[in-house]
């Protein structure tokens, strides 16, 4: 009976000592890198993914952090339809506007140990270290610049100050990148600011309808110049043509009228005369008239226009 | 016998305690202090198993020595040029004498009270020696915060490391901003601000079209130029031509052209308005006067 409770009390105590001896293995998953500490002390860190195994407690202490985890906090402050913002949320700009910025920020642990032994809470620090580095980097800022094109540049230089403000305290967090939620003026006066970028869209209107007059003015002024140039071409043209018409009849009559010069011009005459003679006042006054009554009439004697000159 | 047994067995436990709080571990987040019967011997700041009196001799306390946070509420402070605003200051600090901050200090809280003392002290005296524009300004060399927080850190140390065991790691401004008294004044200043920005870019559009629009008259007024040029060369062209036509033309017999030329513009002045008096002697008539004769051939 005696010899069977020492068996008894051995196996149960070989049992124990296995499962303790058993416990002593681990698994570091697969994002996690481990750390063991001997009483307190660190012996190994960076221990990588796998199976291992150490000194059961109370010898050592296997610490698992996730390492390649992303986390996100969000920074500056997100007012809600509630809230009446208080002053100290908002922002100062370089150029003395008060704006309001929320963002996040995503970062992860880059050393474990020095996040776990660095600082008593390290993402406490990171959300205090990232707001200071909004009110730095906005403080030498223009409001335009940040509102407008340097938005990237803000969330750049954010992220640049806090990771370097966290390097200080080696507190082994990694900023992996910020993101602008909202930057905007304060809603007492984003009416203004609207009106700026208005301003902004009326003055490229501005240009644009004075670019689309500039077109209309061109192409018409281009149109009356291409009429003026063809009516000349046309009046040339024009010029040209009867001038060769009337040559060309002036020379066909001639030819003719050089066969008998002298009665050609006769008839010529006489054809004018009777062209003309059917519509007109006629007066014919003798040549023994006093000739005094003629020059009434404003004609001076021998002066008749419709004598035929000799040749 | 039995009652021995249990007198041996307690002695045996109470050894085994003893022995335990002979021994204890030490994180590597900590530093410890040894008291013994209530007076501190030593400081153990390196992690590991450490070896001490038994509990009723030697006890040991723990401190935190990692960088700690203290967040006082916003303050209000005073610019060199009487700038009202209000300025959100966070610090960092560790205790690096736990000796020291254990006989000053004995708590985080009591520590707490007292860096909030010596950090509105030394703010209100940092921020009142510089302008507005040392804590904004968008000039090209920047604002002088980093140099400023630096100051603070610095002023905060020198109080607080000798005195307190404890070391400022650093001091630093998370928001400044104006007082809310101040702030509509700033929202009206940058009302009329943006007013003047928005009329800014108004007038340049403005500017900018008119120039267009000029520049398109200029255009406009030169083809027309151009084209009348043109157009007047072309004319004469066609005069020049038509006049060395017609002159080669009537080169030909210039006296038959005076007379056909005379005969057509006869035609074209004389109308039914026209009155011509005829002489009965003139060659027209001449036939009529004097009646038929043979030898009439002028």
């Amino acid at each position: 009976m005696i010899i069977s409770y020492r068996k008894i009390s051995i196996v149960i105590i070989i049992t124990i000592f296995s499962i303790w001896l058993l416990s002593g293995i681990y698994v570091v998953e697969n994002n996690e890198e481990g750390l063991n500490q001997r009483f307190g002390k660190l012996i190994q860190e960076r221990i990588p993914p796998g199976i291992h195994y150490h000194l059961p407690c109370p010898f050592e202490q296997i610490t698992k952090l996730p390492v390649r985890k992303t986390e996100r906090i969000t920074i500056g402050f997100k007012p809600t339809k509630i809230d009446t913002v208080p002053a100290i949320i908002k922002r100062l700009t370089g150029d003395v506007n008060v704006i309001n910025l929320v963002a996040t920020l995503q970062y992860s642990i880059k050393g474990a140990t020095n996040y776990l032994f660095s600082a008593k809470d390290p993402v406490a620090l990171l959300k205090f270290s990232s707001e200071a580095a909004i009110t730095k980097v906005l403080s030498s800022m223009s409001v335009d610049y940040a509102l407008t094109i340097g938005k990237v540049d803000v969330q750049n230089k954010i992220r640049g100050v806090t990771q370097k403000i966290m390097d200080n305290y080696g507190t082994g967090i990694q900023i992996l990148n910020v993101n602008l939620h909202e930057i905007s003026p304060p809603k007492e006066v984003s009416a203004a600011f609207r009106d700026v970028i208005n301003a902004q869209s009326d003055a490229q209107r501005f240009i644009n309808q004075a670019y689309g007059e500039k077109n209309a003015t061109i192409l018409n002024a281009e149109a009356q110049a291409n009429g003026l140039k063809k009516s000349a071409e046309g009046y040339r043209q024009d010029k040209i043509n009867r001038t060769l018409g009337e040559t060309d009849r002036f020379l066909n009559v001639l030819a003719k009228y050089k066969t008998a010069p002298e009665i050609n011009r006769k008839r010529m005459y006489l054809e004018l005369i009777e062209a003309i003679a059917p519509g007109i006042k006629k007066i014919i006054v003798s040549s023994k008239l006093d000739t005094n009554l003629i020059k009434i009439y404003g004609i001076e004697e021998g002066s008749n226009p419709l004598q035929p000159k000799s040749e | 016998m039995k009652k021995k047994a249990i007198w041996i067995i307690a002695a045996i436990i109470l050894l085994i305690y003893f022995i335990s709080t002979m021994f204890f571990c030490l994180d590597e987040r900590n530093i410890a202090i040894i008291l013994r019967f209530g007076k501190p011997v030593r400081t153990i700041i390196k992690s590991g198993i450490k070896f001490k009196l038994p509990i009723p001799i030697e006890i040991k306390i723990l401190f935190d020595k990692r960088i700690m946070i203290y967040d006082p509420t916003a303050t209000e402070y005073l610019t060199q040029d009487k700038q009202n605003i209000v300025a959100d200051i966070y610090i960092c600090w560790r205790i690096v004498d736990p000796l020291l901050f254990l006989q000053a200090l004995r708590t985080t809280e009591i520590a707490e009270s007292r860096l909030e003392d010596i950090i509105r002290s030394t703010a209100g005296a940092t921020i009142g020696t510089h302008n507005l524009s040392a804590f904004v300004s968008d000039e090209e060399e920047g604002t002088q915060l980093d140099t400023i927080m630096a100051l603070m850190t610095s002023k905060c140390n020198k109080q607080i490391r000798a005195q307190y065991g404890i070391e400022i790691i650093d001091v630093k401004i998370k928001r400044f901003n104006f007082t809310e008294d101040n702030l509509p004044s700033v929202y009206a200043r940058m009302w009329a601000e943006r007013e003047r920005i928005a009329r800014k870019y108004r007038a340049e559009g403005h500017k900018s079209a008119a120039g267009i629009t000029a520049e398109a008259e200029k255009r406009a007024t030169i083809i027309l130029s151009e084209a009348y040029r043109e157009s007047e060369i072309l004319k004469g062209q066609g005069d020049a031509q038509s006049m060395k036509i017609y002159a080669q033309a009537y080169r030909k017999d210039p006296d038959f052209y005076k007379f056909i030329r005379t005969l057509e513009s006869y035609k074209k002045f004389i109308d039914s308005k026209t009155t011509i008096i005829f002489r009965s002697d003139s060659p027209l008539l001449e036939l009529l006067e004097q009646g038929p004769s043979v030898e009439s051939n002028k």
